[in-house]
């Protein structure tokens, strides 16, 4: 069930109704809540429901055990076996494939047999979410950040809970089971002011614009490769980094939606990204949910910042092409993050060149600030810098394979003919698409309180003359949401 | 427990101390207008897509469920303002134009 269809409607208006009729009775509604995700999870595929349950399971009786285990050597075996039994989950179903192929290329470059099977491993829809979220209830249970769930059924609506199931945002244990366990009463408000603005930009950014935007501009240029000049090639790489924030952001809005009617709260997950000033400031900002669960649950352990230089550099290029390789069973995800992890260390060692130059141009915060240069064109500056950054990085995300990614860079020094994709109505899409973050974060907060001060009945109608003017603009039909390959 | 601002709850965490929204009542109330006039908006182009399904019992399912709302939709003509914006500004056809 995609969020925009009219299945997906119909299920959420009989969930919604029983939601709030059991939310009184916190045990039962937690059932409830499992229950209604694991339809929803197996109205995709009912196979792989065997897997959630397994993963339940582990995850629960897991974390209990390791919670009252005595002893750091025994906290450590259960910890490890359930970081095993995860990571092998995730590994088994995402990359077996990816490996074998890649030992198999490896074997015949060497000239050596290589015998491993090959098995064609469906990937179950949402495996690279759940996974993470039952690794962060585990470890913040090692750690001794949390307590076991009560209720089996507790974690279980926690891991499964259909509005971040399949993709996103990465929740964490700690902030989603203390509300499973002590529900919101029927007296507190529902934040309908903020659910309706989210749900309703987030379909509008989907359908609209990154529907849009790829049908326009993306997909023409990354199946194209080499056959598109300079400036088309850089309108789609453009309309590509606009397409994914659109696509990504807007089920992030519409599951903190969904979960706002219900009366749960979800994290952010995108602000603005595309304004941010470093690359640094962009991970703080792009996929938050995701960029927090590498820093807590994989940089810090490895060290974080609070080592050596070169420490610092290679924990943050590990970081990174591990959260490449999550994103996708390829080498161009990995050689994605690979770069961004450069980048970023590559702006550490860069920074006190950067200080200085900022302070003779008399840019930034200190004396001096602003005599010679105006922040704005600075800040501009450095925001320009960091979109063709990130830009480049995206061809390698997008593209299917090494060989498209280097075409499409080739196709970056062709600068003859006519740039034929920049016409107005696909630079206003593209420009609409690169604005929509201005309603990020709290930005549009008086907005959302302005909407609910209206009555419910003129509350209804706006939003749902709303909703019909956006599909009124929209193509045929709904397109998978891109993280749902992840 | 790592301070949830650092995961990105903040916003929900102070709306919700600060009671922002709306009674449950009145949320639900905004909600099935919402339903109903959404409906009433869309009913025919839902069916129009509906029908577009592939053949079996699902498609015969939902058309069940789309039919009343196709025939409310056209009776009270309230399909008319998509038809007219998708023809004219979205610049799409549509089969209910070939009615």
């Amino acid at each position: 069930m995609l969020f925009p269809t009219v299945s997906f409607a119909l299920f959420f208006l009989l969930v919604l109704g029983l939601n709030w009729a059991l939310i009184r009775r916190p045990a039962l509604w937690a059932w409830f809540l499992l229950a209604s995700s694991w339809f929803f999870y197996g109205w995709w595929d009912w196979r792989f429901l065997g897997l959630l349950a397994v993963s339940t399971i582990v995850n629960h009786w897991g974390g209990v055990w390791l919670y009252r285990a005595r002893g750091a050597r025994a906290r450590k075996v259960w910890i490890t076996g359930l970081i095993v039994f995860n990571l092998g989950l995730l590994g088994f179903f995402k990359y077996y494939g990816f490996f074998v192929l890649t030992a198999y290329q490896l074997a015949a470059t060497l000239g050596i047999p290589c015998s491993l099977p090959l098995l064609s491993v469906t990937l179950p829809i949402g495996l690279s979410f759940f996974t993470f979220h039952a690794l962060s209830y585990v470890i913040d249970i090692y750690r001794g950040e949390m307590t076991p769930a009560k209720r089996i059924a507790g974690f279980g609506a926690y891991l499964a809970y259909f509005p971040h199931l399949v993709a996103g945002p990465i929740v964490r244990a700690g902030d989603i089971v203390p509300q499973i366990e002590h529900p919101p009463t029927r007296l507190e408000p529902i934040d309908i002011g903020r659910a309706a603005c989210l749900i309703l930009v987030g379909i509008f950014k989907k359908v609209v614009i990154a529907n849009g935007l790829s049908a326009r501009m993306a997909d023409p240029i990354f199946a194209g490769g080499a056959m598109h000049n300079a400036p088309d090639t850089i309108l789609g790489v453009y309309a590509y980094a606009v397409q994914i924030y659109c696509d990504f952001s807007a089920y992030s809005d519409i599951a903190i939606g969904l979960a706002l009617l219900m009366g749960l709260r979800f994290p952010i997950n995108f602000d603005a990204p595309y304004f941010s000033l470093s690359l640094q400031e962009f991970w703080r900002r792009w996929h938050i949910s995701l960029s927090s669960w590498l820093r807590d649950y994989l940089y810090v352990p490895l060290g974080g910042s609070r080592c050596a230089h070169w420490k610092i550099y290679r924990n943050l290029i590990v970081t990174f092409l591990l959260g490449g390789l999550w994103h996708g069973a390829a080498w161009t995800f990995v050689l994605w993050g690979a770069l961004h992890g450069v980048y970023l260390a590559l702006e550490r060692i860069l920074q006190p060149v950067v200080r200085k130059a900022a302070a003779f141009f008399g840019v930034g915060s200190g004396p001096g600030a602003g005599r010679r240069w105006p922040t704005w064109i600075a800040h501009g500056l450095a925001r320009l810098w960091l979109f063709q950054v990130v830009c480049l990085a995206w061809i390698f995300f997008r593209a299917q394979t090494w060989d498209d990614a280097t075409k499409l860079l080739g196709a970056l020094t062709d600068w003859k003919g006519s740039a034929t994709l920049w016409t107005g109505i696909n630079l206003s899409v593209l420009a609409i698409g690169f604005l929509s973050q201005f309603l990020d974060g709290r930005r549009i907060a008086r907005v959302w309180d302005g909407l609910a001060r209206l009555p419910p009945v003129l509350i209804g109608l706006i939003a749902a003359v709303v909703l019909t003017v956006i599909l009124a603009f929209g193509p045929e039909g709904v397109a998978p949401f891109i993280y749902f390959q992840f | 427990m790592a301070h949830p601002s650092q995961h990105g709850m903040q916003i929900g965490d102070d709306r919700a101390a600060a009671r922002k929204g709306l009674p449950l009542r009145s949320a639900l109330l905004a909600l099935g207008v919402f339903y109903v006039a959404t409906g009433l908006l869309n009913g025919v182009r839902i069916y129009e897509e509906t029908s577009r399904l592939p053949y079996g019992r699902w498609r015969t399912v939902w058309l069940a469920v789309a039919w009343p709302l196709d025939r409310l939709s056209a009776m009270t003509r309230l399909d008319r303002p998509r038809a007219w914006m998708e023809r004219n500004l979205a610049q799409k056809e549509s089969d209910q134009h070939a009615k």
